[in-house]
């Protein structure tokens, strides 16, 4: 038996579908003032942030880029005008407080992302970022970030050239 | 559909999501010589094979006919409008036709508008929810500026920063932004940093 064609929708059947859109939009509008209330000042610490770090090497006497940072050439010259970029590493991770993320860079350098607080009064991340070589600290920054932006940490080497890492949280 | 080489493995990968005719020895040869496309027709058959084994019975026609006819004597069903004597007059009672519906309309505007000036004060208050850029960062010459040296920084919403270490001392550099400039350049950048990561 083929199913019977709906009838159309009579007047009594209109009400109590307004009356239903009615309830979801009163449950939107609890939803949303649900959404409202003030962020806490101080994250649990089971909260996670997925940090992601690369590095770039940026060369003054060599204009190509790689290949692989095509898609943010743009962003890089902004940054580093005549200056050519290699990918060196990328790595990301979710990450409690405490963890580190870490990616290698070129002649022994590394650069590490520490994620030191989730979310402070702000909202924002809070990043320890490290240089280092062969293990030894050479340069340590920590950051306040808002979630979801890229910062840049830049080291130069005796020859000109620069490290440059990108750091983000979300 | 040929696979003529490792370079074709997109063209596996369809074959594998949506099954049609395609040449068997080609797609075999191809396999044996790509371990990653071999792995993915691996995993694919085993989600054939799981599918197969845990797929619910599919109802019978008489099934149909049945439900159909409890959904069609449903809607046939006259309803009785309900009246509550104590209670105040709803508009949104199940009242014949020839009841105003301009009542109705007007409760629905009233929810729209409700939702619209609680997502309206939800933007506007939570905190450091507004981008910043600073009279600072709104050099006109476009050029980077650099900014007091310090080993703790800290990035307002919208900022673009390069923490520099020239060998004298940290410096948090603020990239101006001229008119060409997005910042959201540097959101969608992030995207870009995470594609790249192993």
């Amino acid at each position: 038996m083929k199913p019977r064609a709906l009838p159309s929708p009579r007047a009594h059947r209109r009400g109590r579908g307004v009356s239903r859109l009615g309830l979801v939009a009163s449950a939107a509008v609890f939803l949303a003032l649900i959404g409202l209330r003030p962020l806490p000042g101080r994250a649990a610490d089971d909260e996670a942030r997925q940090v992601t770090l690369f590095g770039v090497i940026a060369s003054p006497s060599d204009q190509a880029v790689d290949p692989k940072l095509a898609r943010v050439e743009g962003q890089l010259r902004k940054l580093l005008p005549k200056h050519g970029f290699k990918l060196l590493d990328a790595q990301s991770k979710r990450l409690t407080t405490g963890q580190s993320v870490g990616c290698d860079l070129a002649s022994g350098y590394t650069a590490t992302a520490t994620l030191t607080q989730t979310s402070d009064d702000n909202g924002k991340v809070q990043i320890r970022c490290n240089f280092l070589k062969k293990d030894a600290v050479q340069l340590e920054t920590l950051v306040t970030t808002p979630p979801n932006q890229l910062f840049f940490c830049e080291k130069t080497l005796p020859d000109g050239t620069r490290f440059l890492v990108g750091v983000g949280a979300r | 559909m040929r696979f003529r080489s490792k370079a074709e493995c997109d063209e596996v990968m369809r074959a594998l999501a949506s099954p049609g005719v395609f040449d068997q020895d080609a797609f075999a040869g191809h396999l044996a010589l790509c371990a990653e496309c071999a792995a993915e027709a691996e995993r694919a058959t085993g989600l054939t094979l799981a599918w197969d084994a845990t797929r619910p019975e599919e109802p019978s026609a008489a099934t149909w006919d049945d439900m159909w006819e409890t959904i069609s004597d449903h809607l046939d069903r006259p309803v009785a409008p309900v009246h509550h004597p104590e209670a105040v007059p709803s508009t949104l009672s199940l009242a014949p036709a020839t009841r105003s519906r301009v009542g109705v309309r007007l409760f629905v505007l009233a929810q729209a508008a409700a939702i619209l000036a609680a997502l309206t004060l939800g933007l506007a208050w939570r905190p450091g929810s507004s981008p910043v850029l600073t009279d600072s960062m709104l050099a006109s010459d476009g050029l980077v500026r650099t900014v007091a040296a310090r080993a703790e920084v800290v990035i307002e919403s919208g900022e673009v920063v390069i923490i520099c270490d020239d060998g004298q001392g940290v410096r948090p550099v603020g990239v101006a932004l001229d008119e060409r400039a997005n910042s959201l350049d540097y959101f969608s950048m992030l995207g870009v940093a995470e594609a790249m990561a192993e």
